[in-house]
């Protein structure tokens, strides 16, 4: 099920090889993607668009480096991942501080699949990131190996991992 | 149902919902974004003396206490390299270009912002024990035992006032720290009864004083039926233990019903500032009225000392045509005070109003900074004739600048906070944030601080107000630091209830070249 990166290019910008050469056109091109990854990793679309916008501010910040990089995609990917993980720590540490001020409800919880992402976000970060990867964003194990500067045999041992947790926790077949 | 299949189901549903997002626009025609100069800068910014040099001094001098004073701002990453610290998300090395770059401007970049300088301030927020609802910090301060911040030893401790809720009343609240980064609640001044604020914060020569009172509003101005109690309380042990030394008819005689506002310090004590005038004081402890005769209202909701005297403004009521009135006063002993013209800073055709007033650190210069619209800017030379500055702070296309709220001056900067709000059309459409300038030519020429996402909650959505700002410096390294207090939103609170404000305290380190 896993589908490839789209980079296919558009008429003010894209990619090839990736060359790419419009900052506009890159955003529409990734934007989407990006924020989709990034929506898997927390817990509520605003904050996915807050972080999405975010590793594309830093993209532009340096844009002329970044577009010369061999796989832009993957760089503002592994910005994306790299903020919301973060900031998924970040908001543990401050949970026992705002736990006295009021309680929350899940956003996710709108969705039909609440216990799907639930069950994504209780892996550990290595895990989720992989998982996120693979499944929303649809890279294969060796540009998830790239993205993430891991070793494509580590990427499938925690892809394996992460496989059989979420099947024990939904109570599915692996 | 399998795995994959039931993952499968996940993504559509979760790419369904964000495939219909706007895309946000990046460029600089139509939303240049806020960030980052970081990296740009961190390559020159290995500045900080190691802790081996740190040590080496210290020792050196036997001081102890200056040890302390460094090991804390080790503690909290301050003496690192701001990419080793504040990057706390990797950002993958990228290839320089060989290719000619594109005109690309920066975040912020207009017209009149002027090419980036290799200074960064490196900020960490602290939030301090508060209770739900709003709460605030109106000033934060370092305690300094001297005149001119440049020559001064490392700072004593640090204060923050405020108020928070207390049930349907509100709690003066008084925050203390030995050290800028480690912050506790000490005190809830005003008895627990009716709404007490606490306004300002001034220190001299070993004395806290913080002003204020039961406010019903607070904001100072009189009602009958719900009268108002001025207030000052002094600390003589570094805001650990406080006492209230006047109240009421202490303060005002026949005037009880108005507040005090504001308080600084001066060579022979202290000038405290309200409606009606002001209030002198060489110890802290006993306070001698000083009534201004005018025909106008007189507040005294502003007070700022610097080289050429005692500056008072005050009176933020809209006037005519929903323009903000304004009257200014000055004094050299804060005794005696002035009214002065404000034709060179209210205009007719410009809601304007002055929040804060500094001088530049060259001296002789007064820079003022205000609200209405985009802030305007003013200079005068003898806080009594103003120029408007033709500059407008530069901003970003996801909002405008709302307010310049407060300024320190310090090395060779004017830095001045205020907040922005998002434009209706934009992406992100909640909250006020903070946002800062700086100035190294009296108010000619201005660029952006960053005030940076993860610690002031810019493009996070959450509402972050920065109420004061203060420098000092360490007197070993000759480092520089900003104190700015204010209040932040918890970016996970319920967004429906935008009442949910905590009191904060921001600590920003600044590596110059």
């Amino acid at each position: 099920m896993a589908r490839a990166v789209e980079t296919s290019p558009d008429s003010t910008g894209g990619t090839a090889a990736s060359g790419v050469r419009s900052f506009d056109g890159f955003t529409r091109s990734q934007y989407r993607e990006v924020l989709a990854l990034v929506r898997s990793l927390v817990k509520d679309l605003a904050t996915a668009e807050d972080l999405t916008q975010e590793a594309f501010s830093r993209a532009l910040a340096r844009w002329d480096s970044v577009r010369a990089h061999p796989n832009p995609e993957a760089w503002v990917r592994r910005v994306a991942i790299n903020l919301a993980c973060s900031r998924w720590r970040r908001l543990k540490a401050e949970a026992a501080a705002l736990a006295r001020l009021a309680p929350r409800e899940p956003e996710l919880s709108s969705m039909v699949h609440v216990d799907v992402w639930a069950a994504v976000h209780h892996l550990p970060p290595r895990e989720r990131q992989v998982t996120v990867l693979f499944y929303v964003d649809g890279m294969k194990v060796a540009q998830i190996a790239e993205t993430l500067e891991l070793r494509e045999g580590t990427v499938k041992a925690t892809l394996n991992h992460a496989r059989r947790k979420l099947a024990q926790e939904l109570g599915v077949e692996e | 149902m399998k795995l994959d299949a039931l993952l499968e189901d996940a993504v559509a549903e979760l790419r369904a919902v964000t495939g219909k997002q706007e895309i946000p626009t990046f460029g600089a025609s139509e939303g240049t974004t806020r960030r980052t100069r970081r990296a740009a800068f961190g390559s020159s910014l290995s500045l900080g003396p190691s802790p081996l040099s740190g040590a080496v001094v210290a020792a050196s001098t036997g001081a102890i206490v200056v040890m302390t004073f460094l090991v804390a701002l080790s503690f909290i990453g301050l003496r690192n390299a701001p990419d080793e610290i504040t990057d706390e998300v990797d950002v993958p090395e990228v290839v320089p270009s060989s290719v000619a770059p594109d005109v690309v401007p920066g975040p912020f970049a207009t017209d009149t912002a002027p090419s980036p300088q290799p200074t960064f301030i490196e900020w960490q927020r602290v939030d301090l024990e508060g209770t739900p609802g709003v709460d605030l910090v109106a000033r934060a301060i370092p305690l300094i035992d001297c005149d001119d911040p440049s020559f001064c030893g490392r700072p004593r401790g640090f204060v923050a006032v405020g108020s928070a809720p207390n049930g349907t009343d509100r709690s003066g609240m008084v925050w203390r720290s030995d050290d800028g980064i480690t912050w506790e609640l000490a005190a809830l001044l005003g008895g627990g009864e009716g709404r007490v604020f606490v306004h300002d914060v001034a220190y001299r020569d070993g004395t806290v004083v913080a002003v204020g009172g039961i406010d019903p509003t607070g904001f100072g101005s009189g009602r009958k039926d719900d009268p108002y109690v001025p207030m000052i309380w002094i600390s003589r042990d570094l805001g650990a233990s406080w006492d209230l030394v006047a109240s009421g008819s202490d303060l005002a005689a026949e005037h009880v019903d108005r507040v005090v506002r504001s308080v600084v310090a001066v060579d022979d004590g202290f000038v405290a500032g309200g409606p009606g005038g002001a209030w002198t004081s060489e110890t802290g402890e006993e306070w001698i009225r000083r009534p201004v005769e005018s025909d106008g209202l007189v507040d005294f909701e502003h007070l700022t000392a610097w080289s050429g005297g005692l500056l008072a403004w005050g009176d933020e009521t809209p006037g005519e045509g929903w323009r903000q009135t304004l009257r200014v006063w000055v004094s050299a002993d804060g005794v005696q005070w002035q009214e002065r013209p404000t034709e060179g800073i209210v205009r007719d055709d410009q809601n304007w109003y002055l929040n804060a007033v500094v001088e530049a650190p060259q001296g002789g210069v007064l820079i003022a900074v205000g609200s209405g619209g985009r802030p305007p800017i003013w200079t005068s030379t003898d806080g009594a004739d103003w120029d408007l500055v033709d500059v407008d702070l530069p901003t970003d296309a996801f909002g405008w600048v709302q307010q310049a709220y407060s300024a320190t001056g310090f090395g060779k900067m004017v830095a001045v906070f205020g907040e922005y709000g998002a434009r209706q059309d934009a992406v992100i459409r909640q909250g006020l944030t903070a946002v800062g300038w700086r100035t190294e030519d009296a108010g000619a020429t201005w660029s952006v601080i960053e005030t940076p996402s993860e610690v002031f909650g810019a493009l996070s959505g959450a509402s972050s107000s920065v109420s004061s700002a203060s420098a000092f410096r360490d007197p070993i390294t000759g480092e520089w630091f900003i104190l700015l207090g204010g209040s932040y939103e918890q970016v996970d609170q319920d967004p429906s209830n935008r009442n949910n404000m905590n009191p904060a305290v921001w600590l920003g380190k600044v590596w110059e070249p």
